[in-house]
């Protein structure tokens, strides 16, 4: 090597005369740390060196140095090596692999990625309305993402939370009463109606689960348990099961005074997706540590679920079972997953997935024209109709201004309602039973007779 | 049983450096796909863990990294590696903006004659469990990678360890004034895992 070639040439000039050294420099090289130090630099004539004060590393070290000081830059780097060998009292290579990688595509990220163009495919299979029916005024309604607060019941009334309050309106005649109103801070966070349409379960912010009567707009039970907001809830016939924002489920029996059955903790934060199959043998539960799991009615009382899947990699709230095939769950995922995934419950295998290029807030299913439907936030805020089970796009609707909170189904399964970040309840004829020409003549105004307030 | 007997496992300096190679490759493809370093459908998923974690499909990554963890095990076995870092750069400005520094003790008393250490796997899954979780939750702290990036695997060893001419001595890339974040260690009791991960934050 150049460099130790003349540093050695220099030492040796420097001890011209003498005998040789029993150090040569480039055992200096290789020894610094094992060597005892001699003492420091001590004032006398340089050319008559005293053996046992002069320090060789240090005089090499310097001599280095002020080499490297006169060197040209191509030299400079490898001395630097060198320098650091001889200071660092530990000596350690950074290595890095020579070999090539193929190049990151990281501008394509998760989260800025969008499929411009999803296929469509026969467009013009059937019918589909493209404007909403109806739009009903939604005040105040709390834009949260974890939140379920609408839900349509078998008697068609449709329970809707805004803001503090608790409205109920009666879709076959427009009737809006009030249920309840909650004084703030604390606010109602999610709605469920049980198998009766009299009762409509409300969680709170303020760590409550109520039972109110609807004919009578009474509150008939409260529940405790939970230690955070309750954003989920379901019903499984007499049996309530709510998910809190500490990742809590609870099955509670609101018929007996000993209402907790049990507790299941296997999310670990907030259960946001919460859903009984049709046959109330599954219920899924989803959550904001990107779990989803499903839960078997037999193992009520295991904190084991039946299985677990953590392929979502955001939030899982859009849960729904099949109607008419109790073991299929479909699922969608977050902004940073964006997918929607069906499972098979029975196995918990994921047999289908497809990426719907925007965060997936409510799934529904259509038995009648075996289709699924998404509802998505930005940057469309739209609903995509998808065909089971080849999962193809056959229609997109766009109205909402802001994202679409939650997504239900009427009893007569023809129509989707859905609730916006954007203060709008809209309602989509997206599976009517009847050809187009004539529903105009039943209907003959849609967009004239909209806007209804609440 | 055969449950406890896994649960028993006794730890060999073969076993603890196949263990944490291992933890390595599982490691390097998660940051890769959670820092969206390449598009998601180059990962393919499956259990590792007790997890559901991404292993990258593309050819050409899958045969770097399998060099890289072969590599890797050797120095682990030979005792000679202090510590494994995953450096992020921009591509056009080589500046560094994410550094995932692993560093790693060994137990220079064992060697591959020497008494095997216990300590139930299902421990030492756990640790690395929490780890992998902690990567996936990092994606809402770390900043975006906004612009085209590379990254670099930089491997710090001892002077005395050997290796093959694919391997060339680098420079240090550092973080000028770096947030750090320190993330769960693990331990096979042979080799002990600290990682942390260093990063530029835009304020």
């Amino acid at each position: 090597m150049e460099i130790g070639d003349t540093t050695k040439h220099k030492i040796d000039i420097a001890n011209q005369g003498k005998k040789p050294t029993f150090h040569t420099p480039n055992d200096c090289l290789r020894n610094t740390s094992s060597r005892p130090k001699t003492p420091q630099f001590t004032e006398g004539d340089r050319f008559i060196p005293n053996r046992k004060t002069t320090d060789f590393d240090s005089a090499h070290q310097q001599l280095i140095q002020s080499a490297k000081d006169n060197m040209d830059s191509s030299l400079s780097q490898a001395n630097e090596l060198i320098t650091k060998q001889l200071n660092s009292k530990t000596p350690e290579r950074i290595l890095s692999y020579n070999c090539k990688v193929p190049e990151c595509d990281n501008t394509l990220s998760i989260y800025t990625s969008q499929k411009l163009n999803p296929k469509y495919v026969n467009r013009s299979a059937r019918y589909i309305p493209k404007e909403p029916t109806r739009i009903l005024d939604a005040p105040d309604v709390i834009n949260d993402y974890y939140l379920n607060l609408l839900d349509w019941n078998s008697n068609n009334m449709i329970a809707v939370g805004l803001g503090t309050a608790v409205y109920i309106w009666n879709a076959s005649n427009g009737i809006i009463s009030k249920l309840c109103e909650y004084h703030s801070p604390e606010y109602p966070s999610s709605l469920s109606w049980s198998a009766s349409p009299k009762y409509l379960a409300v969680g709170t912010s303020n760590r409550e689960v109520q039972i109110w009567d609807t004919e009578t707009l009474k509150l008939i039970r409260t529940m405790l348990g939970h230690t955070f907001r309750i954003g989920s809830l379901a019903w499984n016939t007499h049996l309530l099961t709510s998910g809190s924002q500490n990742g809590f489920i609870i099955h509670h029996d609101p018929r007996v005074p000993d209402h907790i059955v049990c507790y299941l903790s296997k999310h670990s934060q907030e259960v946001c997706g919460l859903k009984w199959s049709p046959d109330m043998t599954f219920l899924a539960s989803g959550g904001n540590d990107n779990l989803l799991c499903i839960w078997d009615v037999k193992k009520l009382t295991t904190n084991e679920p039946l299985h677990t899947s953590s392929l979502h990699i955001a939030a899982v709230k859009a849960l729904a079972w099949c109607p008419w095939k109790n073991c299929l769950l479909a699922s969608g995922g977050g902004t940073a997953d964006r997918h929607l995934r069906i499972w098979n419950a029975q196995t918990g295998k994921c047999f289908c997935q497809e990426d719907t290029g925007s965060q997936i807030s409510g799934i529904v299913w259509s038995e009648r024209y075996k289709e699924i439907v998404t509802s998505h936030g930005y940057s469309k805020n739209q609903l995509n109709i998808w065909r089971y089970p080849s999962i193809q796009l056959v229609g997109e609707l766009t109205g909402h201004s802001q994202r679409i909170l939650s997504t239900v189904l009427s009893p007569n399964e023809r129509t989707i309602a859905t609730l916006g970040a954007d203060e709008s309840l809209r309602f989509w004829d997206c599976f009517q039973e009847v050809q187009p020409k004539l529903t105009n003549k039943i209907f003959p105004a849609t967009k004239s007779q909209i806007s209804h307030s609440l | 049983m055969a449950v406890a007997q896994v649960s028993r496992a006794r730890i060999t300096l073969q076993g603890s450096a196949e263990m944490v190679s291992e933890f390595f490759h599982i490691a390097i493809n998660s940051i890769l796909f959670v820092r969206g370093l390449y598009g998601y459908t180059k990962f393919d998923t499956i259990s590792k863990y007790g997890l559901q974690v991404r292993v990258t499909n593309d050819e050409d990554l899958k045969c770097y990294l399998q060099q890289v963890v072969a590599q890797l095990n050797n120095w682990l076995l030979a005792k000679t590696i202090k510590k494994v870092v995953f450096v992020i750069q921009e591509a056009v400005s080589d500046e560094t903006i994410e550094r995932w520094e692993f560093d790693i003790e060994c137990d220079k008393d064992m060697n591959t004659e020497s008494r095997a250490k216990v300590k139930p796997i299902e421990e030492i899954q756990k640790e690395i469990r929490v780890f992998m979780r902690q990567v996936l939750g990092s994606v809402h702290l770390l900043p975006a990678l906004e612009n085209k990036c590379k990254f670099d695997i930089q491997v710090h060893v001892g002077s005395e360890a050997e290796f093959d001419g694919e391997w060339k001595d680098s420079s240090d890339k550092k973080i000028s004034t770096p947030t750090i974040l320190h993330l769960n260690s693990f331990s096979t009791l042979v080799h002990t895992v600290k990682p942390h991960v260093a990063y530029k934050s835009h304020d």
